[in-house]
């Protein structure tokens, strides 16, 4: 009779999750895999500056958002400083402003996109009047353009001479140069001068979205009319074409950063390929909203909420694998949930940075720890020292690789920070009673258990799973409760007990 | 080569794995308000005390940091050999044996000299929970050094023998002598490296042994073979068990006794979870004799006769 009630609960819970499932595959079109989530990015803009005293005013250039183009999460840091935005025809500007500041500063803005860059009309820029300009330079410039204009033969191959132009260095150009230095470089001579011959052109920047990844700056083209036709060309290399993947950030020869009543400023691009298509959510929100399901939907949520929900929905799935590591396999782990919280901090700092920095963290740790020894403290105290100590490495490698430039290095700040302390109080203890060997299996253990987590939650089909269809946890609970039952060997023990098997074959 | 045994045949052979032990037999048998009986020896001894059956002389119990001072000289200048133990540790953790007393110091097993400080230093250490179970606070208990019969001074290296036996309702199970070796460091719990010999139930005469999960039927130390000796008492150790398992009110124990040269069987501690290498150690797996004694259990029985009843039928 109690077997009937457990297995019809296991069965209850299951099909629960199944017909959820089901109902929203069937009559609400919930797609069971990914999409192709490559249009999925997210990008942030890093902005260091040190303010000199005075009043700031730092503006920075941002692509236009479009509301039905781009679920957005944009994220704006700002610290003590005012944050206004200033729209533009093709975009906008973020301005932080501050009356007085001597501090470093550093400031982020976050966007998260989705169908690849937000469309902007193209639109060349007209041609405008001559600028003021010395006799002497505009002499320069006329020559330099009606040479360029003898040995080309349209807009395209105007160009092109008038890069290689550049390149030779003859006298009027160099001088040129010089006189553009303060007027906008190269680009703004390059401007004039297809201004001078009518040729309609502007200038791009923006980031390549194949090459995720941290410190990137915009790349420069310049798109130039030529018979009807627009052309792109790399500033730098003159090469002919956009990239495929290319999100345009701005537009025009403006600079992209300008800071007021500050020095040494720059902005570098983070890209980021999210592999949970922002869109989708956005796509079946809707959905939700005209059925008045709403509601009961994770996808009514804020999106920072649902981020946070994405990350929890994902911890039944680390648990669900320390319970078949432990009951189907039979692998014993330091702390019985610490690979589950070290999978998700290397979420944040990528495997094998989190496995590095971890090995030096508990390692300095368990060093630190053995000179504690001598103090004879409680275990409290201990724990509490401990915790202060890990606090400690942490911020010293954090200090250290930014010194080093060690991006990675910084991401020791996403370790939590009181498992480690037990951590290392185990590993130590541990070491102690049963020697370096003993610690090093059970810590070798436990990071291969948080493998395995890592990798599965790295997965887009169990994130896609977990986030859209979050019934299935109900699976998940039902799958570890029969495990709880189980009592059938452990795939380790099959090795322990297998000498029973030397002696049946002496028999 | 890493060799593999089939599930099946495991089955077929009655070995008990640990999804199985902690499932069918030590959650069904062992409620868990009973727990601090076991955990904690120094509740065991009032409670075999209670019982009137025999244990290693308790010489005293220090359990704070300000007693190291006050009260521990004493208790050490009382004695000449003695041995100090967590009262909640396990696998033999934190153990320090002294076997003689010198001018300034104490001797080791293994002839290492130690001092007073030393000993207090290890106190201290048992006190703030560096041997127990998750690491909770600990008291530290000095009791009497038990001297080992001369039967195992050939099988054991500088340490007391144990003999382990399971208790299932009353009856005894499956038992094992466990020998000291030099990796062991004079202490017999197997994971430190001691070695576990079979123990025929019928006669108390040792099959042969294992270490570290091998077969082993030479002591590798003292080099002398394991099989074939007899333990004396063995009736009685068989009795004191099955009286352990009732004082406790649990249904799966494992009873460590050891066997002192004047005092014979004394127990050592009890274990709510005993380890399953005593399967290894005797070849033979132990759900067959479980179920043959589920087979049996609702006939009340004394002490005596339930133990007659194991070593007729094992
Ligand atoms: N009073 C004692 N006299 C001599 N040896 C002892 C004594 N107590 C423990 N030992 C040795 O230490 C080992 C482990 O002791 P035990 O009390 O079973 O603690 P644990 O719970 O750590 O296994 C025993 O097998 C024995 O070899
Ligand atoms: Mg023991």
């Amino acid at each position: 009779m109690k077997k009937i009630v457990f297995y019809s609960m296991i069965v209850g819970l299951i099909m629960t999750a199944l017909s959820i499932t089901i109902y929203k595959v069937t009559i609400l079109d919930f797609s069971l895999t990914p999409g192709s989530s490559k249009e999925n990015w997210s990008v942030e803009a890093k902005v260091q500056f040190k303010a000199k005293g005075g009043p700031v005013k730092v503006s920075l250039f941002v692509p236009p958002v479009y509301e039905e183009l781009v679920s957005l999460e944009e994220n704006i840091t700002r610290g003590e400083y005012t944050l206004f935005e200033e729209k533009l025809k093709y975009g906008k500007k973020v301005i932080w402003a501050a009356r007085k500041d001597d501090e470093k500063r550093t400031f982020y803005y976050r966007l998260d996109l989705f169908k690849g860059a937000p469309k902007i009309k193209e639109e060349l820029s007209t041609v405008e009047e001559d600028r003021f300009m010395p006799d002497n330079q505009k002499a320069n410039l006329k020559s330099l353009v009606a040479r360029t204009h003898r040995k080309s033969a349209d807009a395209e191959t105007f160009f092109l001479r008038l890069r290689q132009n550049l390149d030779e260095n003859s006298g009027d150009v160099k001088s040129l140069k010089k006189y553009y230095k303060d007027k906008g470089g190269i680009t703004g001579l390059i401007g004039d001068a297809l201004e001078m011959e009518k040729i309609k052109y502007h200038f791009v920047q923006g980031l390549i979205k194949e090459s995720a990844g941290k410190n990137q700056s915009l790349k420069s083209y310049i798109q130039v009319e030529s018979d009807g036709q627009l052309l792109s060309f790399d500033f730098e290399t003159g090469e002919k074409g956009l990239p495929e993947n290319f999100m345009i950030w701005k537009y025009g020869d403006d600079p992209l950063l300008e800071v007021v009543g500050g020095e040494n400023s720059k902005v570098t691009f983070t890209l980021l390929k999210e592999s949970i298509p922002v869109g989708k959510v956005a796509e079946l929100r809707y959905a939700f909203q005209k059925r008045g399901l709403a509601m009961f939907s994770l996808m009514a949520l804020p999106l920072n909420q649902q981020h946070t929900f994405r990350l929890l929905l994902m911890i039944p799935i680390g648990a669900l694998i320390m319970v078949i590591m432990r009951v189907l396999v039979g692998v014993t782990t330091s702390g019985t949930f610490m690979p589950i919280l070290f999978a998700l901090a290397f979420q944040q700092t990528s495997l094998l940075t989190g496995l590095i920095l971890f090995a030096i963290v508990i390692a300095a740790g368990i060093w630190i720890r053995s000179l504690l020894t001598k103090l004879n403290l409680l275990l409290v105290p201990r724990i509490a020292a401990c915790v202060i100590v890990v606090i400690f490495i942490m911020a010293t490698v954090s200090i250290l690789s930014h010194q080093l430039n060690i991006v990675a290095g910084q991401s020791v700040t996403f370790f939590p920070v009181i498992i480690l302390a037990w951590t290392v109080e185990r590993m130590f203890i541990h070491w102690e009673e049963s020697g370096a060997a003993a610690a090093l299996q059970k810590i070798g253990a436990s990071l291969f258990v948080t493998t395995l987590i890592y990798i599965a939650l790295q997965s887009d089909s169990i994130k896609h799973i977990m986030f859209y269809f979050p019934e299935q946890i109900l699976t998940i609970l039902a799958v570890i409760i029969l495990l709880g039952s189980y009592t059938g060997f452990r795939l380790l023990e099959l090795v322990r007990f297998s000498s029973f098997k030397e002696e049946k074959v002496n028999d | 080569m890493i060799k593999f045994i089939s599930p099946t045949e495991l089955h077929k052979l009655g070995i008990v794995g640990m999804n199985a032990r902690n499932r069918r037999f030590i959650m069904k048998n062992n409620p868990r308000h009973l727990y601090p009986l076991v955990d904690d020896k120094l509740e065991t001894k009032k409670l075999a005390k209670k019982a009137e059956i025999a244990v290693p002389e308790l010489y005293g119990v220090i359990e704070t940091v300000g007693q190291i001072k006050k009260k521990l000289h004493k208790i050490l200048d009382a004695h000449e050999e003695f041995v100090i133990k967590p009262s909640k540790g396990s696998g033999g953790n934190g153990i320090l044996v002294v076997v003689a007393k010198t001018p300034n110091g104490f001797v080791k097993p293994n002839g290492e000299e130690i001092t007073h400080k030393d000993i207090f230093l290890h106190v201290s250490n048992i006190l703030s929970g560096l041997y127990s179970l998750g690491g909770q606070l600990d008291t530290a208990m000095i009791e009497y050094r038990v001297k080992f019969s001369d039967v195992f001074s050939d099988i054991s290296y500088q340490g007391v023998p144990d003999v382990r036996v399971i208790i299932y309702k009353g009856y005894p199970v499956m038992g094992m002598l466990r020998l000291a070796t030099k990796e062991s460091d004079g202490k017999a719990n197997l994971h430190q490296g001691a070695i576990g010999a079979g123990v025929n139930i019928a006669d108390g005469v040792t099959l042969g042994g294992v270490c570290h999960n091998k077969v082993m039927n030479i002591h590798p130390d003292t080099e002398k073979t394991i099989s074939g000796i007899q333990i004396p008492y063995w009736k009685t150790i068989l009795e004191i068990s099955a009286k352990c398992q009732e004082m406790t009110g649990m249904g799966y124990i494992g009873v460590d006794i050891v066997l002192d040269k004047e005092l014979g069987p004394l127990i050592l501690e009890l274990n709510a979870r005993p380890g399953l290498g005593i399967q290894i150690a005797n070849n033979e797996g132990l759900r067959k004799r479980l179920d043959k004694i589920d087979a049996v259990v609702g006939e009340e029985r004394e002490v005596s006769e339930r133990v007659a009843w194991s070593m007729q039928n094992f």
